[in-house]
C-alpha cells in the first residue's frame, strides 16, 4: 500500500501510509482509538475506499477504478469485532455459504469443507445451532471458519476479541495463533499487547494517520522508542497516563 | 324506526354479485403482485448510490404516498390516452393505479426492512466476495423480509378495501355492482351490508395471518 490517504468530511483519518506485508507474515497494528487502525485494515479488502493513495493486493491493484473486487475479496479472509454471522443460517450454512454462492461448489464439497474447518477451530458440535445460541468465543470462531472456508491467501482481523469476556478471548486467540503457526498471511488489529509480542512477526504503531513506530514486536513493546508509544503501552498495560 | 329490511333480492342478484366479487379479486391479486414488484424495485432505488437513480424513486413515492389515492386512480384513468394516446380499460387503469400507489407505500416498507439490518451484515457478505447482488438475495432479504411481512400483511388488509375505489372509473366490481343492484332495487342499505360481509370474508383470514405473522416477529425480535 502507497501513500494511502483516507478522509471522512473534513476528518483525515489516514494520513499517508506505506506498508507492504510479505507472505507468512504476521503483522499486527496497535494504537490508541480513533488512530485509523480499523480504516486501515478496511481498506485492505476496500470496505472503505481510500481518498488517496493506491493498494495492492496479491498482484491486483484493488483501488483501481475498474478492479474485481468480488475476485480479489475472494482471497482475503476477514473477521469483524462483533462477529457479523448470518443470523437466519445455521453454523454450518454461514460456512458454506461463501463456498457455494461465491465459489460455486457443490453442496457435499462445500458441507466436507465447512465441516473440516469448523473442526480446526473447535466448534463443529455446534455445526447445525443457528449462531444466537453460541457464545461470543464460539461465534467469532465459527466467523474464522467462514473465512478460512474461502482458502484465503491473506486473512484480516479487526479487534477479533474486543467484543468479548476475558475468558473467552483465549479460545479465540489460540485459534489465531494456531493459524499464524501454520504459515498464514495475517493482519490483526488489536489490543492484546500479550498475543502481539508471542505471535506477531511484525507490528506498527499508529498514531494520529500516520505509523509512528515500527518493528519487532518484542523489541517495540518492551522498548518503544516513541514518546508516544510509551505512553499508550502505560495506558494499556497500567491504565494509567504517567507522561500526563 | 319504521325501516323494514328486505334481503327478498338476494337470490336473483346472487350471480351478478358473484361476478363483481370475481372481479374485486381479480383486481386485489393482479395489484397485489404488481405493488409488491414495483415497491422492491422502488424500495431498492430509494437506497441506490447514485442520486439519479435516488431521486426519481424519491419523487414517485412521495407523489403516491402524498396525494389522495382518489384523485390518483381518476387522474390516471383520464392521463393515459391522453398522455400515451392508448385507450385503457378502466379494469387495468385501476390495477395500474393500486399496484402504483401501494407500490410507493411498499417501497418505504422494504426501504425499512433492509435498513434496520446491521451494517455488518452487509459488510460480511462483501468481504467473503458476494455481489452486492448476491448479498441482497442471500443475505439481506431473507432476514429483512421477516421484518416486513406484518407491515405488508396489514397493507394488503387496506388494498383489499381500496379496490373499492375502482368504481369511481366504472369498474363492475363490489361496490360499483352495490350501488347498480341498490338503485334497482331500492335497497341500497341492505346491499351495502351485504357487500361488507364479502369483504370481511376476504380481509378477515389476511388480517388474522398478518396478526399472527406480527406476534411471531415480536417473540423473535
Amino acid at each position: 500500500m502507497r501513500n494511502l490517504h483516507k478522509s471522512f468530511g473534513a476528518n483525515e483519518v489516514l494520513r499517508g501510509i506505506d506498508l507492504d506485508v510479505t507472505q507468512g507474515e504476521v503483522l499486527v497494528i496497535i494504537g490508541p482509538s480513533g488512530s485509523g487502525k480499523s480504516t486501515l485494515l478496511r481498506c485492505l479488502n476496500m470496505l472503505e475506499t481510500p481518498t488517496g493513495g493506491s493498494v495492492k493486493v496479491l498482484g491486483t491493484e484493488i483501488t483501481a477504478r475498474h478492479a474485481n473486487l468480488t475476485k480479489t475479496r475472494r482471497n482475503i479472509g476477514m473477521v469483524f469485532q462483533h462477529f457479523n454471522l448470518w443470523p437466519h443460517m445455521t453454523v454450518l450454512e454461514n460456512v458454506m455459504e461463501g463456498q457455494m454462492t461465491v465459489l460455486h461448489r457443490r453442496r457435499g464439497e462445500a458441507e466436507n469443507i465447512a465441516c473440516e474447518m469448523l473442526q480446526k477451530v473447535g466448534v463443529l458440535e455446534k455445526a447445525s445451532a443457528r449462531p444466537s445460541r453460541l457464545s461470543g468465543g464460539q461465534q467469532q470462531r465459527v466467523a474464522i471458519a467462514r473465512a478460512l472456508a474461502m482458502q484465503p491467501k491473506v486473512m484480516l482481523f479487526d479487534e477479533p476479541t474486543s467484543a468479548l469476556d476475558p475468558e473467552l478471548r483465549a479460545e479465540v486467540l489460540d485459534t489465531m495463533r494456531q493459524l499464524a503457526s501454520e504459515g498464514m498471511t495475517m493482519v490483526i488489529v488489536t489490543h492484546e499487547m500479550g498475543f502481539a509480542r508471542k505471535v506477531a512477526s511484525r507490528s506498527i504503531f499508529l498514531d494520529g494517520g500516520i505509523i509512528a513506530e515500527e518493528g519487532d514486536p518484542r523489541a517495540m513493546l518492551l522498548h518503544p522508542k516513541s514518546d508516544r508509544l510509551q505512553r499508550f503501552l502505560n495506558l494499556i498495560f497500567w491504565g494509567e497516563d504517567e507522561a500526563g | 324506526m319504521g325501516y323494514q329490511f328486505d334481503f327478498s333480492w338476494i337470490p336473483a342478484a346472487w350471480p351478478v354479485f358473484v361476478g363483481a366479487a370475481l372481479i374485486t379479486l381479480q383486481i386485489l391479486a393482479a395489484s397485489a403482485v404488481l405493488s409488491v414488484a414495483v415497491g422492491l424495485i422502488a424500495g431498492q432505488l430509494l437506497m441506490a448510490r447514485y442520486v439519479w437513480l435516488r431521486w426519481p424513486a424519491r419523487v414517485y413515492v412521495d407523489f403516491f404516498r402524498l396525494t389522495p389515492f382518489l384523485l390518483q386512480i381518476v387522474a390516471i384513468f383520464f392521463l393515459l390516452p391522453i398522455l400515451f394516446n392508448v385507450r385503457v380499460p378502466a379494469f387495468l387503469s385501476a390495477i395500474i393505479a393500486l399496484s402504483l400507489n401501494y407500490g410507493a407505500f411498499f417501497a418505504e416498507i422494504f426501504r425499512a426492512g433492509v435498513l434496520s439490518l446491521d451494517r455488518g451484515q452487509l459488510e460480511s457478505s462483501a468481504a467473503i466476495g458476494m455481489t452486492h447482488f448476491q448479498s441482497l438475495r442471500r443475505v439481506v432479504y431473507p432476514q429483512a423480509i421477516r421484518r416486513m411481512l406484518p407491515p405488508l400483511g396489514s397493507m394488503l388488509v387496506s388494498l383489499t378495501k381500496d379496490t373499492s375505489l375502482a368504481s369511481v372509473i366504472g369498474v363492475a366490481e363490489l361496490f360499483n355492482t352495490a350501488q347498480t343492484v341498490g338503485a334497482r332495487t331500492f335497497r341500497q342499505i341492505e346491499v351495502l351490508l351485504f357487500i361488507s360481509l364479502i369483504y370481511l370474508v376476504v380481509n378477515l383470514p389476511l388480517a388474522i395471518a398478518a396478526e399472527r405473522m406480527h406476534r411471531r416477529v415480536q417473540a423473535n425480535a
